[in-house]
């Protein structure tokens, strides 16, 4: 009982213990006093009371006896019933003296400590109305004591009675008190304690949540309602920029992943409501309107009776930047082992592959399903085998970290034998030993080395072999050499006649050109003649439908209707004769096979030079008297001899006479175009046929005209020949076949 | 004298039409059009129409093109070119297909024409 303080048991385990301690102690001294009442009733006579007393004193010690199987309330009941009889007996015994009247404080005090203060005060109002009740009956003469009053009081164990009673009653009410100061001393105590405890603990806590390396927080309603020191740390902010706020509040519009804020805490304070913890990442925004990432855990929890949501941020901004470098860093690395030329290799000690670059594949055709084979069909070459055992078993067994040089063959998974050059090296992952091999593919240089060697063998052997060479291909040298001469020669003969092709496409070019300007010429000319004929129609008509009228009225015997009328006649004829020679002239065909009257051409070229000719030279046609004949195109005849007959002029400074003579003979038709001006001489006579030869001065002529003539001429299978004197003139004489007609 | 010798001639120059037919409206029954349209409309109005002479340049329808039209149409016809180009590929190409009986040039030739059209229209008969 004594192993924990009083106060921790019930109130009313403590009234229990004090009703039992107080039967007992009743019990005790209510046995002496029924000792003492056995005297006192041989004294006094009155053994009927003393017999309801001794009664009552039974039942007592029954109740003490048995004073498990009652409960509280009904063993006070019970009490205070038996200590109500032995007070009345006593007060029938003996009226005044009784000294059970002084159980009157104790019962009372019993009972308001034990049941009830109300209780207590109805028990002391009972018990004092008996007490005035027995007054007023022993006052008004309806009792009175059997004993002298006067004797009693000098009876010795009267006193010892009251003593005993005086005893009783005072001892229960100091027991009682005493109990109570005690569990009241302890109550303070543990009290104190409790509130020591309690401070202790909220420092305790208060520590635990200020000192916290997360931001603690309390949320009521989705708002921070409560948080640590380092919340504000966290925040950079002040209370009031994160308190009655929700979270969504100061966070970015959107969380990384793109989903709005305040519809995502709301989702996540739903599930939280909903008794789902939830740990998540999410950005706020610091007061400075910094953004930061914070990793968040909320549960829901209970206190005095209000939901709180308890959130625990852990700012990952810096974890989040350290992972990032972490995967730069490991980016460099797997670029810096991916872009390596060679193959790089990572295996442990069972001989399963952990990592390899692109190049082991691309080369040996091992990928990563390949790795965990022990018995991969691309291997080692076995004749290279044992030496690249003994490599590694120097390497294992020594404390070298890497291997010397090794050159071995290896066959891929395709079957084809490469040259590897490398080195293995011992690398601890994890606290393992791993193998690190780095290879390069030398197969190229192995073969070329290859190669070498055997050219080094059959140099001297080429040697000797080109030296017999070089003496046959010198002598074919000097034999080659006197071709080349004479190939020289043909080269330049070649030369000579490309230089003439040369003339003959530059010709050629010139006659094209001469060509072109004729047909335009010939183009603008029709158009003319067109236009010139319609107006010469008018006339020609006009003049027709005048001679019909002076015929019928008999006027064409007037002269000078006669002669007007002539006039016209003669304008027009001459006018139409000037346009169809123009219309000749121009013609722009290719047609060789034209009837070609050779006087008719000549007119027609005096026809057109008339103007330029008249008043200064002289034209003698000396024709045959038969038309003659040749088969050609009529346009480039005429620009043939008209090219002559400007010659001609030209060649006459002044004043001077041209003669045209025609001859004809069985196969040629013959001119012969005579003037008596300037000549040429001798050594320009042979040249005067070449394009672009020309006496004259710049700008005055092209000097293609008489090669324009040549070619004219051989088109016609004719032939031309020139005579001159210096001064005294110059005859052309071109013949032309004649037209046969048969 | 001849006036029952219905002739159509068709040109694009007023004056030339004008002239033809004072020099030729006393000797046959001269019918004009200036254009090519023109003259197949006139053809169709008169059947009694034997010989057709036309201008070579005229816009819209050149005097071959009215030609070829007009022979398939009235074969029995006799059609002629006047002028004032010489003699042409086209031309030569028209007369080897018989789709003109021979062309005039301009200025024209009273007689040469006249006695062509008698000798026509005389073989006709």
């Amino acid at each position: 009982m004594s192993s924990k303080p009083i106060v921790q048991k019930s109130f009313e385990q403590l009234k229990g213990k004090i009703t039992d301690y107080i039967l007992v102690s009743v019990s005790v001294f209510a046995a002496l006093s029924a000792i003492l009442g056995f005297f006192r009733a041989g004294s006094y006579g009155n053994w009927q009371l003393y017999q309801w007393q001794l009664t009552a004193i039974a039942v007592f010690f029954g109740i003490t006896f048995f004073r498990k199987r009652f409960s509280g309330a009904a063993k006070i009941y019970l009490v205070v019933a038996i200590i109500a009889v032995i007070y009345i007996t006593g007060l029938l015994g003996f009226g005044f003296f009784a000294a059970a009247k002084l159980l009157i404080t104790g019962v009372s005090l019993l009972v308001a400590f034990v049941l009830s203060y109300r209780k207590g005060l109805v028990t002391l109002a009972v018990f004092l109305f008996l007490y005035l009740l027995f007054g007023f009956l022993f006052s008004v003469g309806l009792l009175e004591n059997s004993f002298d009053a006067q004797a009693y009081s000098q009876d010795f164990s009267a006193w010892l009675n009251d003593a005993v009673v005086i005893f009783l009653a005072s001892f229960g009410v100091m027991y009682i008190g005493y109990y109570f100061s005690k569990a009241l001393t302890e109550n303070f105590k543990s009290l104190e304690n409790k509130h020591i405890e309690l401070a202790d603990n909220e420092n305790k806590y208060r520590t635990l949540f200020d000192s916290s390396n997360d931001a603690i927080i309390l949320i009521r309603d989705n708002r921070y309602f409560d948080c640590n020191e380092i919340t504000l740390t966290m925040f950079k902010c002040s209370r009031d920029y994160i308190m009655n706020r929700e979270p969504h509040e100061f966070s970015p519009e959107f969380q990384p992943d793109g989903i709005n804020s305040a519809e995502k805490a709301k989702e996540i304070f739903n599930l939280v409501s909903n008794g789902i913890p939830q740990i998540f990442d999410w950005q706020h925004i610091k007061e400075n309107g910094e953004l930061f990432d914070v990793s968040v855990s909320l549960n829901v929890i209970q206190l005095k009776q209000t939901t709180y949501v308890q959130a625990v941020l852990r700012d990952i901004t810096a974890s989040k930047e350290a992972a990032r470098r972490i995967e730069e860093s490991d980016e460099r690395y797997k670029k810096l082992v991916e872009s390596f030329p060679d193959i790089i290799m990572l295996s442990n000690l069972e001989g399963h592959i952990v990592y390899g670059n692109k190049h082991l594949e691309t080369i040996t055709g091992i990928t990563p399903a390949d790795y965990k084979v022990l018995n991969r069909k691309a291997t080692v070459h076995p004749d290279d085998l044992p030496v690249v055992r003994a490599e590694l078993v120097k390497l294992l067994s020594g404390s070298n970290t890497h291997s010397e040089m090794i050159e071995n063959r290896f066959i891929d998974v395709w079957g084809k034998v490469h040259w590897f050059s490398g080195t293995i090296s011992k690398v601890y992952l994890n606290g393992q030993l791993h193998l690190q091999t780095v290879s390069r593919d030398i197969t190229e240089r192995k073969k070329i080395e290859e190669e070498l060697e055997k050219y080094k063998n059959s140099l001297e052997e080429l040697i000797r072999e080109r030296t017999y060479e070089l003496e046959v291909t010198n002598e074919e040298l000097l034999a080659t050499n006197d071709e080349l001469f004479a190939k020289n020669e043909l080269i330049r003969v070649q030369n000579i006649d490309l230089q003439r092709t040369m003339e003959k496409l530059k010709k050629a070019q010139v006659q094209l050109i001469q060509a072109e300007k004729m047909a335009s010429l010939g183009v603008l000319t029709a158009g003319v003649a067109h236009e010139i004929n319609n107006p010469l129609n008018f006339i020609m008509g006009g003049y027709e439908g005048l001679l019909a009228h002076f015929t019928e009225n008999g006027l064409t015997e007037n002269s000078d209707i006669q002669f007007l009328l002539s006039t016209i006649k003669a304008g027009v004829d001459r006018a139409t004769e000037i346009v169809c020679g123009l219309g000749r002239f121009s013609r722009s065909t290719e047609n060789f096979s034209e009837n070609c009257n050779i006087h008719t051409v000549l007119d027609d070229c005096l026809l057109v030079l008339n103007s330029s000719l008249k008043n200064r030279i002289t034209v003698e046609k000396q024709y045959i008297t038969n038309s003659v004949m040749v088969m050609g195109n009529i346009g480039k005849l005429n620009q043939l001899f008209i090219n002559f007959i400007i010659n001609a002029s030209q060649a006459i400074e002044k004043e001077g006479i041209i003669i045209l003579k025609t001859e004809v003979d069985n196969d040629f038709v013959t001119v012969e175009i005579t003037d008596n001006g300037a000549g040429i001489s001798a050594e320009n006579l042979n040249r005067i046929t070449e394009p672009f030869f020309t006496t004259k001065a710049p700008g005055s002529g092209t000097g293609i005209g008489l090669y324009i003539c040549h070619s004219i001429i051989t088109e016609h299978l004719g032939t031309m020949h020139f005579t001159s004197k210096i001064d005294k003139g110059t005859t052309v004489t071109v013949k032309l076949p004649k037209k046969h007609n048969a | 004298m001849n006036t029952d010798i219905n002739i159509l001639y068709v040109d694009d120059e007023f004056l030339n039409l004008q002239i033809f037919k004072f020099n030729f409206g006393k000797k046959f029954n001269v019918l004009v059009a200036d254009s090519g349209d023109e003259g197949l409309r006139i053809l169709a109005d008169n059947a009694s129409i034997s010989i057709v002479i036309s201008d070579m340049k005229m816009p819209n329808m050149s005097g071959l093109e009215f030609i070829e039209i007009a022979k398939r149409m009235y074969p029995s016809i006799c059609f002629y070119i006047l002028t004032g180009f010489g003699m042409n590929e086209e031309i030569q190409k028209a007369m080897d297909e018989k789709l003109i009986n021979r062309y005039f040039s301009k200025p024209l030739n009273l007689p040469l024409i006249e006695s062509e059209i008698l000798n026509a229209t005389g073989q006709n008969r």
